[in-house]
């Protein structure tokens, strides 16, 4: 009898390694490319709006510079989450800084993404539990906060994909929900200089 | 009147003076451990000067832990550990490891009703600009990506006005994360959660020092090996500081006092001259620490431990009579003796008493402490000199004089031999000005007023250690805002933030505390109600537009607009006072008093201090407040000043010279101290110690007590032998008394010490040069 618990016990613990592993598979595999751009289409879906917001637009993901967020549709505006804080191109093209470089709760979701997008396994282990199924041709990652802070506001992140990251779903705790697909992918090395350029505080 | 009864009633005098000094003790006489309570005033007026002092206790109170571990968990398990052995060990008034959670009911029954009259500064500056439109704030706000979180139904706040302003509620920003409550900072490979705590009473109150340093002792004993703990926090220096000027107040009593006993067994062969001399000196130090007590009302260590090396100067009186008791043999007849000493011991005692005057005359309260105590001390010595001893010299001395004091007679001799052959009184002080020269030129000064306190190395390293991990570096700077009332000093504050934000976006600077952060003006909060109002709901129509564009239900817009109809109040300090949220912040308002309407914004890492002093450039009744570097100013204000008011003393004490000897011969004797002190202020450049005030007080107070052996030695010239054997004897128990203190492991003991070892060793041994060839 102990010999089964034994046994099962190893299997559990196996089985748990693996996931982890494919996790960090997943993960070492995000942050292959420098510079990843797509096409997005995001919907909103929250109990103050009768019908989803649906908004669409242009992503740029730098592994080194952070998270270029270009909206086209229903409004023209550009959010750029950089080390230095959060910087928004306006339609008239005037930069401004919303929100200062550390701190600030609304730049801890960029934060998260470009932990997931560098592979900041560490970082990203100190604030969700991680968990993957599938295979690494086609997974999904589960991100459950583990701090009290994050669980206030965030009940989980789904990722999907395959070679390149195609979805994102964000539950909070207020029972809203934001999806995000991903299409159309293509790499490269660097940022344009004008994409770089976004992420400079005026 | 007869000796004896002259001798009865001054111990008469004297036992009252130690019953009053018994019951002072015994009612408990205050013993301050603060540095910076030696100095004088510094701020400009006394409002400044309290919210210095009270902001110093609340600070000052603080003490900040970081448990570390390598695993994330561990390390916080030790946390919670560490953080319930201080709670239980006592002495704190509050003890704060995991964070509770921040309840938003707080938050909402705060700011929620007012919260249209919130707006963050980019926000303002959005709804300022001429091109904004109700329709592009709302979709902006849907389709942000990873959506921030707000405490109210996107309904509510669909524009995010007041989940943007919700922010700078969060705690100031350092390399800490908040991490399931802790505070955390991940350093190399170990997982670090701070715990902070604040003392319950006066840090500088030694009980309530060693209650937080034997908390502390228990707590980190607690932990298991992998765990590692550091402290810092000032009342873990101020412990220090005392227990190093304690071991040093025991350490230089206990060695001045086997010293002069073993010194004066060995020259007078008789248990009686020791006992005197130790009567004498503790007739001295009974009336110094009364009068002290009497005066001030509270003795520093400080003083204490420089009174403990004032024994060796204060024996010096009765060395010389002794002395001559011995030489006179059987000739010795006790008025005709004393008669003959008196002279020259007032002269002595004069220029000593001279020197420590001026000190007294510094404003500086610590130097002027520790003159006070050394010429009430030294006026005891030599009043109990004159009164009491002759009671007791009534008998000549048994032992044969000549045989007495024949080697010192003998080392005379051969000494003044060497330095009275032809030339030497000029050749060997131009010889050793000569040597001195490249010393002087060494010469560097220090004025930091943070350096004169004993900081141990295991402390200092964990302080460091804990500034750099958590980059919360609170340098004891802070702004000081003042107004009419409160609105004007919330106003003022506000136009200071600005600058300071500007200033954390450059980098040169992490973070900062103000209460206008938490409650903006009423002005303010009123006119961004009124831009809310122009720029979105004085006209229904087009937010209703833009609000079903977006998706929201047709009765979302007409409450939104009901709500901001409704209005409130906008939030005032007293508002927030009241509120839990406020807790950790309260000390910034009102830190000069009830009476004075002030805050303070408190600064966190200043990268470049320079810059941020200039933030308050142009700001009606801002002013940056910089207790250490006021002081460190006057210090070095009055350092500077020390030179020329040394030459002043040495014309002083050459005036006083001069009344006895003639002024030739008054130069003469000034040669001895003159070249000691020429010596002395070499030694602190060849050592490359730097000079401080406190270097300076010990060579004008060097000036008078170096002089006296010339003037011994000039007076005593009839019994050589004698005489020769108090000048060694007063010389080796005064350089006793000095050496340990210069030992001392406070720098301002130190400098002080050294100054008067090096100046009185070399006077001793030149005193020669002052008699006439």
């Amino acid at each position: 009898m102990r010999r089964f618990f034994v046994l099962a016990g190893c299997l559990f613990a196996c089985a748990s390694a693996r996931a982890d592993a494919l996790a960090e598979q997943v993960i070492r595999r995000l942050a292959e490319y420098p510079v990843v751009r797509a096409r997005f289409e995001q919907q909103r879906e929250s109990a103050s709006l009768p019908k989803p917001a649906v908004s669409s637009g242009r992503l740029v993901a730098s592994r080194k510079d952070g998270i270029l967020w270009q909206v086209e549709s229903p409004v023209t505006v550009t959010l750029a989450f950089g080390p230095q804080g959060i910087v928004e191109t306006g339609p008239d093209g005037v930069r401004r800084l919303v929100a200062p470089r550390r701190g600030a709760v609304q730049a801890e979701m960029g934060r998260i993404m470009q932990q997931i997008l560098s592979a900041d396994i560490a970082q990203l282990g100190a604030t969700f539990q991680l968990e993957a199924r599938g295979t690494l041709e086609r997974w999904t990652l589960r991100l459950t906060p583990k701090t009290r802070e994050m669980a206030r506001f965030l009940s989980a992140i789904e990722l999907g994909g395959a070679k390149y990251l195609e979805s994102i779903e964000l539950g909070d705790t207020g029972g809203d929900r934001t999806t995000i697909r991903m299409r159309d992918f293509a790499t490269s090395d660097a940022l344009e200089p004008g994409e770089l350029q976004q992420f400079t505080p005026p | 009147m007869t000796l004896r009864l002259r001798a009865a009633l001054f111990a008469g005098l004297v036992a009252a003076a130690a019953a009053m000094l018994a019951m002072q003790a015994w009612r408990g006489l205050p013993l301050q451990t603060n540095i910076l309570a030696m100095l004088p005033p510094t701020e400009r007026d006394a409002a400044a000067e309290r919210a210095v002092a009270k902001l110093g206790a609340d600070l000052g109170r603080r003490v900040a832990f970081l448990v570390s571990h390598r695993d994330e968990d561990q390390a916080r398990a030790a946390a919670d550990r560490f953080a319930a052995e201080l709670r239980a060990a006592g002495g704190f008034r509050s003890v704060t490891g995991r964070l509770p959670a921040l309840d938003p009911g707080l938050l909402l029954s705060l700011y929620g009703a007012a919260r249209f009259g919130l707006l963050s500064e980019p926000d303002r500056a959005l709804l300022s600009h001429p091109g904004f439109e109700p329709r592009t704030g709302l979709l902006r706000q849907l389709s942000l990506p990873f959506a921030p979180p707000s405490l109210l139904p996107l309904a509510k706040d669909p524009f995010g006005f007041f989940g943007r302003w919700l922010t700078v509620l969060e705690p100031p920003s350092s390399n800490l994360r908040l991490e399931d409550g802790y505070l955390t900072a991940r350093d190399r490979d170990r997982v670090r959660v701070l715990v902070t705590a604040e003392a319950d009473g006066d840090p500088y109150d030694q009980a309530v020092q060693s209650r937080i340093v034997a908390a502390w002792e228990r707590a980190a004993a607690a932990l298991g090996p992998a765990a590692e703990p550091w402290r810092t926090g000032m009342i873990f220096f101020a412990a220090e500081a005392r227990g190093a000027a304690m071991a040093d107040m025991d350490r230089i009593g206990a060695g001045s006092l086997i010293g002069i006993t073993v010194l004066m067994l060995l020259a007078f062969r008789s248990l009686q001259p020791m006992l005197l001399g130790l009567a004498s000196v503790a007739v001295g130090i009974v009336l110094a620490a009364l009068g002290v007590a009497l005066i001030d009302g509270e003795i520093h260590l400080i003083t204490l431990a420089f009174g403990a090396s004032l024994i060796g100067e204060a024996i010096d009186y009765s060395i010389l009579v002794f002395a001559a008791h011995h030489a006179a043999g059987a000739q010795w007849n006790v008025r005709d003796g004393f008669a003959k000493l008196r002279p020259g011991l007032t002269v002595a005692v004069a220029t000593s008493l001279l020197a420590y005057a001026l000190l007294a005359l510094l404003p500086f309260p610590g130097v002027a402490q520790i003159a006070r105590f050394a010429l009430v001390g030294l006026a005891g010595a030599y009043l109990s000199v004159m009164l009491l001893l002759p009671a007791f010299l009534s008998q000549p001395s048994r032992r044969d004089p000549l045989a007495a004091t024949r080697w010192t007679g003998r080392l005379s001799a051969r000494w003044r031999g060497l330095l009275a052959r032809r030339g030497a009184v000029l050749a060997l002080p131009v010889v050793l000005l000569a040597a001195c020269v490249p010393g002087w030129l060494s010469l560097t000064a220090n004025d930091d007023v943070r350096t004169l306190a004993p900081r141990s190395d295991s402390l200092s390293r964990q302080d460091r250690d804990i500034r750099r991990v958590t980059g919360l570096d609170a340098g004891g700077r802070f702004f000081l805002i003042r107004g009419a009332g409160e609105q004007e000093v919330l106003a003022r504050e506000t136009a200071l933030v600005k600058r300071l934000r500007a200033l954390e976006a450059g980098g040169a600077l992490m973070a900062h505390q103000a209460v206008s952060d938490f409650v903006p003006p009423g002005a303010q909060q009123e006119s961004d109600r009124a831009l809310m109002g122009e720029r979105i709901f004085n006209d229904p129509a087009p937010l209703r537009a833009a609000m079903a564009e977006a998706g929201f239900s047709a009765q979302a817009a007409d409450d939104l607009a009901r709500d901001f109809a409704r209005g409130a109040p906008p939030v005032a300090v007293r508002d927030w006072l009241a509120s839990p949220l406020s807790t950790p912040y309260r000390h910034l308002w009102q830190p000069a008093g009830p009476d004075t309407p002030a805050s303070a914004v408190t600064l966190f890492g200043e990268v470049d201090p320079g810059r941020i002093a200039h933030a308050a450039d142009g700001l009606e009744g801002v002013m940056l407040i910089d207790k250490a570097g006021s002081a460190s100013a006057l210090l070095g204000w009055f350092r500077a000043r020390a030179v020329p008011a040394l030459f002043v003393a040495a014309l002083a004490v050459l005036l006083v010279l001069s009344v006895r000897y003639g002024a030739r011969a008054a130069l003469r004797v000034m040669i001895p101290v003159a070249m000691g002190e020429a010596l002395s202020v070499a030694v602190f450049g060849y050592s490359g110690t730097p000079v401080t005030l406190f270097a300076a007080a010990g060579w004008l107070l060097s000036l008078g007590i170096g002089v006296n052996y010339a003037i011994f030695l000039r007076e005593g010239m009839q019994r050589p032998g004698a005489t020769v054997l108090a000048v060694l004897l007063s010389g080796a128990t005064t350089l006793l008394g000095f050496g340990l203190l210069s030992l001392s492991s406070v720098a301002a003991l130190h400098q002080f010490g050294l100054a008067l070892l090096t100046t009185i060793a070399v006077s001793v041994a030149l005193a020669p040069l002052a008699l006439e060839p």
